[in-house]
């Protein structure tokens, strides 16, 4: 049977860059990169990003202290 | 006799009286009736919130800096919204408004999510109205909590780097449904080191009073949040003074006692 799903995915990015440099951008253009570099390891799945936007959810209702869980 | 101590009966009662006006702490104001959603560009006006905001309060222009290698517009997102975020200066003189005068204040629909260089005349116009007023606001904090990496603040992952959000409201019982947002930021905070949000949390336990000074500012980020966690995206942010209710005196954070009783 042929399936589909829409997923949605939260990541936490660390790293360095300039201050005023664009992370936003930066970020979004990575994860692109490494989506498209990961669909070797399932092609059996045909992956197709359909947005990449910064999470600005204000979370209100999440405890103080709100921190990403680090990936890996 | 009897008339001499019937006047120093009458007297007595005066003084008391008048020392009671002097020294009563600041009331809440009464709830203004309302809704506090967005409106679309036609917003009807609320008498008793224009009441609270003087019509032709002076605007300061913002003082910007450039704060550990961020620029004022921050690193993305909008950057006109950034720069008012990142101002520094702080007013000459404010305008003490009830903290309910604040969500009752209504805001164009037209505004949220929306860039400012994309707002229309009309929205601009509607927004200065009360954007950018240097108000006092007396209340109680009910949470307060450092914020994730934003773009004002260039994502900065430490927490030196990031906003304070606090949630304020008229009682220290009121629902978040009726709080104002009033935030800390980074390059506002560098000047007062003893602001820390533990002693921020620790007012919002102990149901102290307290009074911000700031400036007004719409945050067109949120408005799903209004009714939910907040009252209002209207907020006073960023907060330049922080005083805390002492023994009938407003005393600097800074120098405030918040250790637990």
């Amino acid at each position: 049977m042929r399936k589909a799903i829409r997923l949605n995915v939260v990541l936490w990015i660390e790293g360095e860059q300039e201050a005023a440099a664009n992370f936003v951008k930066a970020t979004t253009d990575a994860v692109r990169d490494i989506v498209a570099s990961g669909r070797s390891s399932h092609p059996e799945l045909r992956v197709t990003v359909k947005s990449i936007a910064e999470d600005e959810s204000d979370d209100d209702d999440e405890e103080e202290g709100r921190e990403g869980e680090r990936a890996g | 006799m009897r008339t001499v101590v019937a006047v120093i009966v009458v007297v007595a009662i005066l003084v008391s009286a008048l020392w009671l006006l002097r020294h009563r702490p600041t009331a809440p104001a009464s709830p203004v009736a309302g809704p506090t959603s967005g409106r679309p560009a036609q917003t009807r006006r609320a008498p008793e919130a224009l009441g609270a905001f003087p019509a032709d309060f002076p605007r300061a222009e913002p003082r910007q800096i450039v704060f550990d290698g961020c620029p004022p517009q921050g690193d993305a997102g909008d950057p006109d919204l950034n720069r008012l975020k990142n101002r520094i200066d702080e007013p000459d003189s404010t305008v003490a408004v009830p903290l309910d005068s604040i969500l009752a204040l209504r805001w164009p629909r037209a505004a949220e999510r929306r860039d400012r260089a994309a707002w229309s005349a009309a929205v601009r116009r509607d927004v200065a109205r009360h954007e950018g007023l240097p108000v006092s606001v007396t209340g109680y904090f009910v949470r307060g909590r450092t914020e994730g990496p934003e773009s004002p603040n260039c994502h900065g992952a430490d927490a030196r780097h990031r906003d304070w959000h606090i949630w304020m409201t008229a009682t220290p019982d009121t629902s978040r449904l009726r709080s104002v947002v009033v935030e800390t930021t980074p390059r506002v905070r560098a000047r007062h080191p003893g602001w820390t949000i533990a002693a921020v949390q620790r007012l919002a336990r102990q149901h102290r009073q307290a009074r911000v000074t700031g400036w007004l500012l719409l945050d067109p980020e949120h408005p799903d949040q209004v009714g939910k966690t907040r009252g209002t995206i209207w907020e006073v942010h960023p907060i330049t003074a922080i005083e805390v209710l002492t023994r009938g005196r407003w005393v600097p954070l800074d120098q405030a006692s918040t250790r637990e009783r």
